[in-house]
Order: structure tokens, then sequence, then C-alpha cells
């Protein structure tokens, strides 16, 4: 063979090889969708990807395609799962919830008054079953769904500014222009909360569109809601999604099976399609999940367990480390109180109301707890004394200003000093009038102060049981009402309670649950009670005023002028003076004991799961914000 | 007898009917209805505004009608064979039962079967050596099987099957059976997971059987036509089986009414902890969210199985015994 010959063999050999690596594209798939690929049952990854995939950085390194993750969830709602696949929302939280990403949403801009919104998609993504997504599908959400009086679904919090509904116009394809009656700054950021809002909002319209009765047979819009409600929106495999993994079988009360979903639109840094894991198991108890989860733990059987893992369990997790061949990280709760105790300013009693009111009052209450000896006892001295605060995470304490502010407003009224409560308690006239040990009224009558608590807050049992005695100890008489849940939350939302324990919850700013520091909202976690957040929330047309010139009143009034302020850095400090009221006021939320750690489950192999993760607030959908599509399993470790 | 046995049928459905009134009344008294639950679950994960549509939602649901009406609708609806819909798991209540039943009266049966087949010989046995050792031995025993609860040794054994076999045996199947047809290998899962929740439940149902057997067959032994049996010099083997365990079974027959309904609504707890797919967890999940037409189905369900089990019973000793009969 002559030199020349070879010489064209040898360059043939390499022109070939390199025209079949172009073949193969730029992105890597798995090796499940690589053999569809190749058997022509799905398009190559190329083609399923945008043409600007999203970019997703493992927290480690990067991952092997396979495996199949078990978890338990709590119950049919499957919101665990929903936490840990479904967070795809307009703007991602970062890593570390100061902030947000670019998600489904590339871009987006504000006119200067915060009034209008151009938001524009990332082009080409499809839904799980290669249709591709449009503001279409937004749109169907808004104008046959949210608007449409035949369907049962509401206007969620962020779309009606002063009571007045937002209107959206499509643009293009990929381009949505919002317009607001007033000043909405804050609307990507409240859209982009959790797994509900706007990953939520954009529906599959080429599927839903047979369950509407308007487009077609269906007698009603039951089955339409049913494919968007929380509760029942994992109960069908058939439905197409934008998450990394698709459900796949659903066993009512039982299991439900998701697999990777082919079109997802998010790659790793060297380019690999993700999701790594292949799988993931859920099983759904038939009662309450945390002795199986404790027992399914410690025996190995779960791979990555967020939820569910009792704070009490932590001695007995760590003890079986070894033999079920898993870590435990601790992620935190972000909780500000387990419980908080609120006193309702709506109690159709005013001797009690004026008492609730009065500084001193509350101040009393709140020294007189113990909060280290319930530390101590109900959580193995993991947690930390403090007050009502919001939690230490939240954006606006992250600067040295804000950290000052932060750890101010923790230690308020928070020591122990039982004789100082006492003399409190004094000064404002309420002492035992009667002779019969307990302090009264200053009004003479008898006073009893009565907290309510659903009866599977075992936890918030605990420590009010231990506050009781902190109480009585100054002679304040207390009853704790321990009824089902579901009775607290009518009762509450009657107005028939004086005092609330609620349990760990996690919350901050104006983004995340304000209404737990500000009365806006008429939900059961509003502060000073649910009426006088629908007060406000109704413009005054339902609910409970709260008294004029009060510190309720300034709060609200605070925040009125908090969420139109459209620039960031004058909001944030804006913010640090109204929560100044709780200091001058305050406190006005009692907190106990808060920042629990939450002891995550990890096997040994399941890798890339970051140390930092905050699992009391469903706004922060964690594990979802710290990115499972990158999660995966070390085969060779 | 036949007309007996007609006169007790007739009767059964004015009481299942009052039954189901009060069962109706009972799922309306807490205060607020399925949807207040609902919206308080939504605010519960951030649906902070889902009371906008709370009229809605009611007129949606159909629970904006009065009660009256809602229940004449829902009876009349029921006599056709629909029971509803699930408002909490949104499925026809009819494919919840029907998805649960099987292997609720499997492992049901399985418990009575065996704790009726252990209890009632050793209660024979038990009353035939009164105060012997082995009785002393069983009479411990029972009471310790009557004073546990069946959850807390249910608990128990699931701790000692992990450690035993490495395996957490919750629930009636392994997960990569639940979607299966039937096969041996499913068969066999199924048999491994039973044997927990049978042994709990197997044990305290066994004392109770042989308890009551015991004092009884010893309240017959007593009597003076026991004595003539044994001076006529019939063997023993017949005095005790033909005649006196046969007089004594009158309690454990009457109790029978209770056990049809039993098989669907008993060791309730029990299913919760080890997470038994069964009517039961069911039931409670129902109750708590106010899902009248899940509860109150389920509800008419037991209601019948103990006016079923009560007729049976009473015809079963009708025929083992004349004087009720010709009374």
């Amino acid at each position: 063979m002559s030199r020349k010959l070879i010489l064209l063999t040898v360059l043939l050999t390499a022109f070939s090889a390199l025209g079949f690596v172009s073949s193969q594209g730029m992105y890597n798939e798995a090796p499940a969708l690589a053999e569809m690929v190749a058997a022509g049952e799905l398009p190559p990854v190329d083609e399923r990807l945008p043409a600007e995939p999203l970019v997703i950085e493992p927290v480690e390194e990067i991952g092997q395609y396979g495996g199949t993750w078990r978890l338990v969830d709590n119950n049919d709602s499957n919101g665990w799962t929903q936490m840990t696949i479904g967070v795809e929302p307009f703007l991602k939280w970062n890593r570390d919830v100061n902030g947000f990403r670019p998600n489904i949403v590339a871009s987006w801009e504000w006119n200067d008054e915060a009034t209008e919104l151009t938001v524009n998609f990332r082009q080409g993504i499809k839904w799980s079953d290669g249709d591709p997504m449009t503001v279409d599908d937004y749109l169907f959400w808004w104008n046959d769904m949210v608007l449409d009086e035949d369907v049962p679904v509401n206007a969620p919090f962020g779309t009606t500014v002063r009571g007045e509904l937002m209107s959206v116009e499509k643009v293009d394809d990929y381009t949505l222009q919002f317009s607001f009656p007033h000043s909405n700054p804050l609307f990507m950021e409240y859209k982009s909360r959790g797994a509900y809002h706007s990953s939520i909002h954009i529906v599959p319209e080429h599927y839903m569109r047979q369950f509407h009765p308007a487009y077609s047979e269906a007698e009603d819009a039951t089955e339409l809601v049913n494919r968007y409600n929380f509760g029942s929106r994992m109960h069908y495999p058939d439905k197409p999604t934008l998450s990394a993994w698709m459900v796949v079988d659903y066993v009512a009360s039982q299991r439900l099976v998701l697999e990777r979903n082919p079109y997802y639109w998010k790659v790793d840094t060297e380019g690999n399609q993700l999701p790594y894991i292949d799988r993931l198991d859920v099983e759904i108890p038939q009662g309450s999940a945390t002795e199986l989860v404790a027992l399914k733990g410690i025996a190995g059987e779960l791979d990555m367990q967020v939820r569910d893992v009792n704070l009490l369990d932590v001695p007995l997790v760590l003890e079986n480390q070894e033999a079920g061949d898993y870590r435990v990280i601790m992620w935190s709760r972000g909780d500000y109180a387990w419980p908080w105790i609120i006193p309702m300013y709506d109690y159709p009693d005013e001797g009690i109301l004026d008492l609730m009111y009065m500084k001193e009052f509350r101040q009393a209450m709140s020294h007189a707890i113990n909060r280290d000896r319930i530390n101590e006892i109900t959580s193995l001295g993991l947690a930390t004394a403090r007050q009502f605060s919001l939690s230490a995470e939240s954006p606006e304490f992250q600067t040295p200003e804000g950290q000052a502010f932060y750890q101010e407003w923790a230690a308020s009224y928070a020591s122990y000093d039982p004789e100082l409560a006492g003399q409190l308690l004094d000064g404002i006239g309420v002492v035992d009038a009667d002779g019969d040990g307990w302090r009264d009224r200053p009004d003479g009558a008898a006073l009893e102060l009565i907290v309510d608590i659903p009866a599977t807050d075992t936890g918030s049992i605990d420590r009010m049981d231990l506050v009781k005695e902190d109480w009585e100890a100054i002679g304040l008489k207390t009853v704790l009402n321990i009824i089902a849940g579901e009775v607290v939350s009518a009762r509450h939302l009657a107005g028939e309670i004086m005092i609330r324990a609620w349990g760990s919850a996690a919350a901050w700013g104006l983004v995340s649950a304000a209404t737990v520091w500000t009365p806006i909202e008429g939900v059961t976690y509003s502060i000073g009670g649910a009426r006088i957040g629908d007060y406000y929330n109704s413009g005054g047309e339902r609910g409970v005023a709260p008294r004029p010139g009060s510190m309720l009143e300034q709060l609200q009034d605070a925040y009125t002028e908090l969420i139109s302020i459209v620039d960031p850095e004058e909001r944030t400090a804006k913010l640090l003076e109204a929560y100044q009221i709780h200091i001058d006021e305050g406190p006005i939320t009692i907190g106990t004991i808060g920042e629990h750690p939450s002891p995550v489950i990890v096997k040994n192999n399941f890798r890339n799961v970051q140390d930092f993760g905050l699992v009391a607030g469903w706004d922060l959908a964690f594990p979802g914000t710290a990115d499972p599509e990158q999660f995966f399993f070390d085969q060779d470790g | 007898m036949a007309k007996y046995i007609l006169r007790r049928v007739v009767a059964i459905l004015p009481t299942l009917l009052l039954i189901t009134i009060f069962g109706f009344l009972v799922m309306e008294a807490p205060e607020g209805d399925y949807v207040t639950s609902y919206i308080i679950r939504e605010y519960g994960h951030g649906n902070t505004e889902a009371a906008r549509i709370e009229d809605q939602l009611r007129e949606f649901l159909a629970l904006d009608r009065p009660v009256y009406e809602r229940f004449v609708t829902w009876l009349a609806r029921f006599a056709q064979g629909d029971f509803g819909d699930s408002f909490d798991l949104r499925r026809p209540v009819r494919d919840i039962i029907n998805n649960r039943i099987g292997l609720t009266l499997t492992i049901s049966l399985a418990t009575f079967a065996i704790s009726w087949g252990i209890g009632i010989p050793l209660g024979v046995y038990s009353a035939n050596h009164q105060y012997s050792k082995s009785d002393n031995f069983l009479t411990t025993v029972t009471f310790v099987g009557l004073g546990l609860p069946d959850f807390l040794l249910a608990l128990a054994f699931l701790i000692l099957g992990w450690q035993l076999t490495g395996e957490v045996l919750t629930g009636l199947q392994s997960v990569e059976f639940l979607d299966q047809p039937w096969s041996l290998a499913k068969l066999l899962d199924l048999l491994k997971h039973m044997v927990i929740p049978v042994c709990a439940v197997v044990i305290t149902g066994t004392a109770w059987v042989m308890r009551v057997m015991r004092g009884n067959l010893l309240d017959q032994l007593g009597k003076d036509y026991i004595v003539t049996l044994r001076a006529k010099g019939v063997p023993e083997r017949v005095v005790i089986w033909k005649h006196a365990v046969k007089n004594s079974l009158h309690p454990l027959i009457a109790a029978l009414g209770q056990t049809l309904a039993w098989l669907i609504n008993g060791f309730t707890i029990t299913s919760i902890v080890l997470e038994l797919p069964t009517i039961q967890t069911v039931y409670l999940n129902a109750t708590l969210q106010q899902d009248v037409y899940l509860a109150g189905t389920i509800l008419i369900l037991i209601g019948f199985l103990v006016l079923i089990g009560t007729l049976l019973a009473d015809i079963i000793l009708a025929w083992m015994d004349p004087r009720i009969r010709y009374e």
C-alpha cells in the first residue's frame, strides 16, 4: 500500500470519526433515553432540549445517570413530592434562598412605576410529551380557569393589587405583557415562591383543554380542577409536566412512581441532560409518616428523606448511620419559633383585648417563659431560645446593619425574668384581687389565658405545657385547649380564640408569608388574628379593624407603603423600620424557641446534596430549591 | 322460623335508614364543612387567597344546598349504587371501597378464623383442667394478651421483624407488587406481610375467645344435666363436646353479630401503625376531613354489617336453641 493511500485512509477515518461525533450532537443523555432514540421512539436529545437549555452547576461534581430514589411523602396530596420535583416557577430561589435566579422566565423588564411588566419565557422548552410550551399555557390558566366563573380556581396572591385584578396580554409565543392597576414591584417574587404559584400556573393547555366544559363535552369542571388542584394534581400519569420527573404510576394512598422527563430542559456544566436519577419511588403512609420514616430510615430503605424525621429521633438516627449506610445532614427548619404564641386582637371580650393591646402585659407573658428549660427538655438543647423575630436567614438580615437589628429583635423581652414579669403585671393592675392565688383583670374579673393548640402538633403541646407552668408560676391561670386541628382552624377564622400556639414556621420580609409579622391576610397564621388580616385584605369590607393608632394599624400602614416601593434598597431599609415597631411595641406575637435543626437522612452514595436547607416554609420549597435534578447515585462508591 | 326471619329482615330497613340519618347529621355537626377544611389546607401550603372562591366552591360541590336536600339526593343515588365521590381523594367512593375491601377481608377473616380456631379449643381445655398448672399458665398468658393493646404488639413485632429479616414489613404488599396481577410471588409476599398484623391481632383476639369459652364451659360443667350424663356413663368426650360446649357457645355466637362489622372496622389503630391499606384507615381519614360521602358510605356499610350480623347470630341461636325459636 502506498504512503498516500495510507494517509488518505487515516484522514478519511479521522473525518468520519469527527462526523460521527457531530452526529452525536452537543448534549448527552441517559442511556435508557439514548436507546429510545436509537429505536426511533424519541427525537435526539438536541432536538428535545431548548436552543439554550438552562445550565445547572452541580453542588459537588458531575453526576452519573441511574438509580431509584426512595422516599416517604405524608399523604395523598403528595406535598413533599411536589416540593421535590414540582418547583419550576418563573424564577427559582437561589440555593441559599437569598434572592432569585432565572428559570422558566429567562428575562423580564419593569417600567419605572412597576405597573407594566414584560416577561420573556425561555424559548424551546417542551412538555414531557414533546409538545412545545408557550405563553398560551399560562394564558389558558388565567383566562379559562381563573377568570372563568364555572371553574373554581381563585386568583392567587400577587395577581390583584388593592383588590383590582391584573391584566395580561400575549405579545408573541414567548412574551407576556402584564399590567397592574397600581405598583406591584414584587410580582415576580410572589409568583416564584414554592411549588405553587407560577410552578402550577403554567398548565399544559393542549391536555387540559379536553377537560374544560367550554371546549369539550365535559359536564362541569370537576375533571379539570382535579388535574389542577394541589390535593390531586399528582394523580394523573398521562398529564404532561415541565418537571424533571413525571408521574408514571399512582396507587391511591400507597405509592407514587415517577420517571425522568425525556424533555427536561436543563443540563449540567458538561452538557449532560438532567436529571441524573432515573426514578422516584414514593411511599404514601396511611397515618402519620414519622414512625415509618424513622424505621425505614434506620433500616437504610430511604435514599434521601427531608421531612418527617422527628428531632427527638436524632439519637436513634445517628446511632444507626453505619449499619444503614447513610449520613445525616443537618438542615434547618429555619423556624423563628416552635411554637409562636399569637395573642388574638379580635377576641370577642373587650376586657381581654384591653390587656392584649397593653405591651406590658405581653412583655410579662414573654419574660415569664423559661426558654432554655423548654429547649433542654423538648428539643435536646438543639434549638435557640429567642423572641418571635422571623427567620435568621431572611435576606434583609444579611447585611451588617440587618444582622445587628436581627440580634436586637431576637433578644428583645426574651430573657427569663419572672420577677420583672410580676412587676410589669402589678404595674398595670393585673393583681390577685380576690385572694384566690390567681391574678385578675384590672376590672376585677377573673383572668384565664386560654391557648388553643391542634392535637396533632405534639411539639407545641409539649412546649406549651412548660409555658403553662411558667405563666402559672407568676399567677396567670392558663388553660391549654387541645382540640382537633380542623376545629382550631374553624374557631380561629371565626375569631373565637384568645391565644393560639402555632407550630414550626419560617417566614420573612415581604415575599415569604409577610402576614405573620403584619396582619394583611385573612389566614390562620396572620399576626393578631385572621379577622384583623381579613379587614386589611378586604379593604375594610370584612373582618375586624385593629384599634386606631395601635401597633397593628402601624404595621398595616407600613406594609401598604412598603409593597409599592420600587427601589429594592430603599424597600429593605423601610422594612427594618417597620420591624422596629415589633421592638418598640413588642412583643406582638410571642416567640419561644426556634431555629430547630432538621435532620435529613441521605444514603452515603446519594451525592450532590448541599449542606444548607430550610424546610419549615412551603414558600422556600426545599429540597426543590437545592436542585434535585442534579442529585445522583454514585455507582462506584 | 321463616316468619321469624322475615320479620327480622323487614325490621332492618328502618333501622338502617335511622343509622344513615344519624350518621349524616353527625358529619354535619362539627363547625365548618369540607370547603372550610379545604380552604384552611390551601392556606397551609401557600394559596392565601383560597377564600375568594369559597362560595363558588360550595356551589360547585353542591354544599350550598340545605342538608336535607343533600341527604335525599345522596340517598337516592346511593340506592342506585352510586355512592358519590370522595371530596378529598377526588375519586368515586365505590372505587375506594372496592380497592380495599378485598385485602381488608383477607386479613380480618384470617385473624378471625385463627383466633376462634385456637381460642375455642384452648378455652375448652382450660375449663376441663381448671386450676391446673397448664390452666394457670394459659390464664396468665391470656390476661397479658387481653391487657396488651394489639397496636403495641404490632409495633414490637415490626421492630422484631426488621431485626430478624432486615426488612421493614409495613403495609400488606411490597411496592413492586402493588399494581401487578396476582401471582404466586405476589401471594407469598402478601402472606409475609400478613404475619405481623395477624399475629398481633390474634393474640388479643384469642385471649378474649378463650376467656369467654372457659367461663361459659365452667358454668355448664357444674350443671345437673352434666352430672346426669356422666352418671349415665356417657363418654367424657361426648359430654364435653356434644353437650357442654354446644350449650356454652351462646355468648360467642351472640358476639358474632359484632364480628361481621369488626371485619371492616376492627383493629383500626393497628392498621394505622402498620400502614395497612384497609377500610379502617380510609374511614378515619374521611371522618377527620369531613369527607361526608366517603365516611357516610362506610358508616352505612358498618351499620349494615352489624344488623346482618345480629340477624345471623339470632338465626343460629334460634336454630341451636329451641327455646328462642318457640318464644
